[in-house]
């Protein structure tokens, strides 16, 4: 058996609502072993969450269309099988953390019950007291005393609420965990506490992880690769390693890096990816950071390749094609030259 | 420190709200001072009142207790009517762009409105004039003028927010976490709008955030608020180099950083527990319960801020 | 640029509310009654007040469409200007109701307190009370002409639109850009009519719609038992009554009315259906 777990082959998701066609995920590709941790980074509309419904395949019914690709996870098509084999799977196999507590939680039911559901529906033989010791052990694990396990979700703060998702998703000692910005909704000390957890918790089970984020920061404390996300494809993918030394990088990901005010460096002024997103219900011909980008150039109206540019890192872009490969002529970045003027008319210039 | 050069100043500033259960002590006892063209920011988790802080500031909810003087001014028990000649001077910016636009006004008459509450215009032409102007000035393309709030994103969205504030030519905005619901790229142009802003019109803001790198970046002056007290105030170099009290440290701590050289979160040193009751807390620090350094001493009364060094001020057992 | 999204708009508007075949349908059948109550002078064949005794009770042929009644007046043309007594009364007694409930539960909403509990209460006491029952003893006090009538179907609804105007209101009575209003200094005034007001009033539209069915079926409920319109006006409840005598012998006389008051209510139903599927704000936001 090979060690990959998780296999994207060119995956295209479209939601089709009633009067329009949204092209959300482009050719994705992915692979990802057991027992790895995957960062994918991206704003808002890049496609992140879709990929992770489509994984776990719980995209909307009918509305969400994967139309090319494939999806292979742990020897499963994804895109295929049938609905009930899928069911079977999902806790056992691949389960998913969202970003609203809230979302996977049945108010009206105490949260041992809920934890402990999970684990019925895969195993129905598990006798009573088996169900019971595998609940308390998972609420310890995730720092819950387990006597709270009779109290209803609203007895418990935001933080200990995502520690119960954390125990639901975790209970069945899946293979792959989704974690769909699972921090983004709470305070930053409660965050540190619960990336600790999922690290330590991670580790313990030997899991792989997709933690899907906008935070550079998280990533970093979190994940072995990172895959970077911009309208529907991935732009970048690499160690964290080789991501975070930020030496060669797609411009897409170089302006993430510098449009985030730093806690350990001084900045005076910000260098903002000037532009917006892409309209997702056009479909875009080459490059689709080119409008945004500086170094743009006529090439980039063709479809970028994706470039090897170091063992294991990937960019899709021009600029490290051919015997640039190197990436040597890319200036490292363009700093103090944005002045007021030109926030302000870029915005007309743009799109 | 030249005193007429303050633009506004708390003076043991409460505001308690009453629930069944007794009073939240939204806001316990803030004191600061902001100088005209400065940026103060407010940090703290949700929850610590920071918003309540802000609000009251704007008279949008009354003060409980304490002074709120501004330009020399007492204008803690201001009448409505007093208010209006002070309100467009204090504006807000507010955090979620989509929540605080009218979803039936287009950008121009979203713009417009301050102008027509206070009837700056009589002919429609100069009116329609300054609307475009101050698209200019924050960077919308005159083209947006008839747009309506859900044709646009998230960063245009803001940009018409921060528009409507600016309209009245105002001293003081109180701007409520106004990038948090951004991405990253258009956080970074929205930052760069305001500091720009800030210059050119010498604007003095109250910035409020739980993001501790946009407070640095933005901040001259930082106030750390916890369960409606404020913990640490100083300077944003001091603040950042030498954080006194156990909480800034902790909340710094707790920062991940997007480097790999940082140290790795979840350790041992992350603070433990989350905030406690706002509600009617026992006197004693806020903070003692979460603390690694607590000691008896920070049991029974309140910790009063202390000037540890000139312009630092930390409310902590061990200064 | 600003004409040419507000078509755009409204074109979308059409086009989502039409989606659905049935709304069509509503729609039609609401325009046609529309349109033959208002050229009802012109369509109609005969004065429908015209008594002509030796052709009473006639079936349907083809100088009479309906046939007569018992006492000779062609049914098509009664059927006309009933038409015209339906939709009436019932816009009519439906505007003033919504007029007076968007007030109410736009007042009590936004100022809460006990403006509230008092408005909040008055409502409840006319909800207490059974519809027959207040149009009995208001039309006894009032007399059964047509706008008391109006006033009775009416006032029974307000506390429908009172309800969910309040609720609306109150669910965006606190959101921020109702607050940044006042930041601004704006008045109540201003935050009542120009925000609270056209963001709460798209429920109300697809309220009207619905409650213009209900109540045309109320006017004829009561026209019925004899409660409503008086004789010799033209309406359809007062014409199944009169009719369903004789039912077995000249059927169409009052199934002719009874059909009438079906499909119009079905109509406003339909399309008040059809409205809430492309106002309602939850979907709104889904489908852009």
């Amino acid at each position: 058996m090979s060690d990959t777990l998780l296999d994207i082959k060119d995956l295209s998701i479209e939601y089709h609502t009633e009067f329009e066609k949204v092209y959300a995920v482009n050719g994705l590709s992915l692979k990802l072993n057991y027992g790895e941790t995957l960062g994918l980074v991206g704003e808002t509309g890049a496609g992140k969450t879709t990929t992770a419904l489509g994984i776990i395949r719980l995209l909307p019914d009918g509305i969400g269309i994967v139309t090319k690709g494939s999806i292979q996870l742990d020897g499963t098509d994804m895109v295929h099988e049938s609905e009930e084999k899928v069911r079977k799977l999902r806790g056992k196999t691949v389960s998913m953390i969202f970003q609203d507590p809230m979302t996977s939680l049945n108010p009206i039911k105490t949260v041992g019950d809920q934890i402990q559901e999970v684990l019925r529906a895969h195993d129905r033989s598990m006798s009573k007291a088996e169900l019971s010791r595998q609940v308390d052990e998972m609420m310890e694990m995730v720092g819950i005393p387990s006597y709270r396990k009779t109290e209803y979700p609203h007895e418990f703060s935001g933080g200990m609420k995502q520690r119960i998702v954390i125990a639901m998703a975790l209970v069945c000692e899946p293979k792959l965990i989704l974690a769909d910005e699972p921090t983004t909704a709470l305070d930053v000390t409660i965050q540190a506490q619960m990336l600790g957890l999922i690290r330590n918790l991670q580790k313990k089970l030997n899991t792989a992880m997709i933690l899907i984020t906008h935070d550079l920061g998280v990533v970093a404390n979190t994940c072995e690769k990172v895959a970077v996300m911009y309208a529907g494809e991935i732009v970048e993918n690499g160690f964290a390693e080789q991501i975070f030394c930020q030496e060669k990088l797609h411009p897409y990901t170089r302006g993430l890096f510098n449009a985030i005010p730093k806690l350990d460096v001084e900045t005076s002024r910000l260098e903002a990816i000037e532009g917006m997103v892409p309209d997702p219900t056009q479909r875009i011909e080459g490059c689709r950071f080119a409008n945004r980008c500086r170094f743009a150039t006529p090439a980039c109206s063709q479809e970028p390749p994706y470039v090897e540019v170091e063992n294991g890192h990937f960019i899709k872009c021009h600029l490290f094609s051919g015997e640039n490969r190197s990436g040597k002529t890319i200036p490292e970045t363009v700093s103090g030259s944005l002045t007021r003027e030109k926030s302000v008319v870029s915005e007309k210039e743009v799109s | 420190m030249a005193e007429n050069n303050i633009l506004l100043e708390a003076k043991n500033l409460k505001k308690y709200f009453k629930i069944p259960r007794g009073n939240v002590h939204a806001v316990d006892g803030i004191n600061f001072r902001l100088e005209t063209g400065r940026t103060l920011g407010v940090v703290g988790e949700s929850g610590c009142g920071k918003t309540t802080l802000g609000r009251v500031l704007l008279h949008l909810y009354n003060a409980t207790d304490g002074q709120i003087i501004y330009r020399g001014n007492d204008i803690t028990h201001y009448t409505p009517k007093q208010m209006k000649s002070i309100r467009r001077e204090m504006q807000m910016i507010f955090q979620d762009p989509s929540a605080s636009l009218d979803p039936r006004k287009s950008v121009q008459d979203t713009i417009g409105e301050p102008l027509k509450i206070y009837k700056s215009f009589s002919d429609k032409a100069s009116y329609e004039k300054r609307v475009l102007e101050i698209m200019n000035m924050v960077g919308l393309a005159e083209r947006y003028v008839s747009s309506f709030p859900h044709e646009l994103d998230g960063g245009r969205r803001q940009r018409i927010g921060i528009g409507r504030a600016i309209a009245t030519n105002p001293r003081f905005i109180v701007c409520d976490e106004p990038v948090s619901a951004l991405d990253v790229s258009v956080q970074a142009q929205v930052l760069n709008l305001l500091m720009d802003l800030q210059d050119s019109q010498n604007l003095t803001y109250m910035f409020i955030t739980h993001d501790l790198s946009v407070v640095k970046h933005i901040s001259h002056d930082i106030l750390v608020m916890y369960l409606g007290q404020c913990i640490e105030y100083a300077s944003k170099k001091e603040l950042f180099q030498n954080p006194l009290h156990p909480y800034t440290v902790g909340l710094l701590d707790a920062v991940p950083i997007p480097t790999l050289t940082g140290k790795k979160l979840g350790s041992e040193t992350i603070m433990k527990g989350e905030l406690t009751s706002p509600v009617d807390p026992i006197p004693g620090c806020r903070f003692a319960a979460r603390c690694p350094y607590a000691t008896d001493a920070c049991k029974g009364e309140d910790i009063p801020l202390k000037e540890v060094s000139p312009g630092h001020f930390v409310s902590c057992t061990r200064y | 640029m600003n004409k040419k999204s507000r078509l755009f708009s409204i074109r979308t508007f059409f086009r989502r509310l039409f989606h659905r075949r049935i709304v069509i349908l509503g729609a039609v059948i609401v325009l046609i009654f529309i349109i033959g109550a208002i050229f009802a002078t012109v369509i109609a064949p005969y004065n429908p007040y015209k008594i002509d005794v030796l052709h009473s009770l006639r079936g349907a042929s083809r100088e009479h469409l309906f046939g007569t009644d018992e006492n000779g007046r062609d049914v098509f043309s009664r059927v006309l200007f009933g038409a015209r007594t339906s939709l009436l009364i019932g816009l009519i007694a439906v505007l003033f109701a919504a007029i007076a409930g968007i007030l109410l539960g736009l007042i009590s909403g936004y100022f809460g307190g006990w403006v509230d509990i008092i408005i909040s209460r008055i409502m409840d006491a006319i909800l207490a009370i059974p519809n027959v029952l207040l149009a009995l003893s208001l039309g006894l006090v009032m007399g059964n002409s047509i706008p008391s009538l109006m006033f009775i179907l009416g006032i029974s609804t307000v506390p429908n639109y009172a309800r969910i105007m309040r609720g609306q209101v109150m669910g965006i009575r606190n959101s921020d850009y109702v607050l940044a209003e006042s930041v601004m200094g704006a008045g109540t005034f201003r935050i009542l009519l120009s925000h609270l007001l056209p963001n709460c009033f798209a429920p109300m539209i697809v309220l009207i719609t619905q409650n213009i069915g209900n109540t045309i079926l109320s006017e004829a409920t009561l026209s019925f038992v004899g409660l409503g319109v008086n004789p010799p006006t033209a309406s359809w409840g007062g014409m199944v009554n009169d009719g369903y005598i004789y039912l077995i012998s000249n059927p169409v006389y009052s199934l002719a009315p009874g059909v009438c008051i079906m499909l119009l209510v079905f109509g406003f139903n339909v399309l008040g259906d059809g409205l809430r599927d492309v106002l309602d704000p939850k979907l709104r936001g889904t489908l852009k």
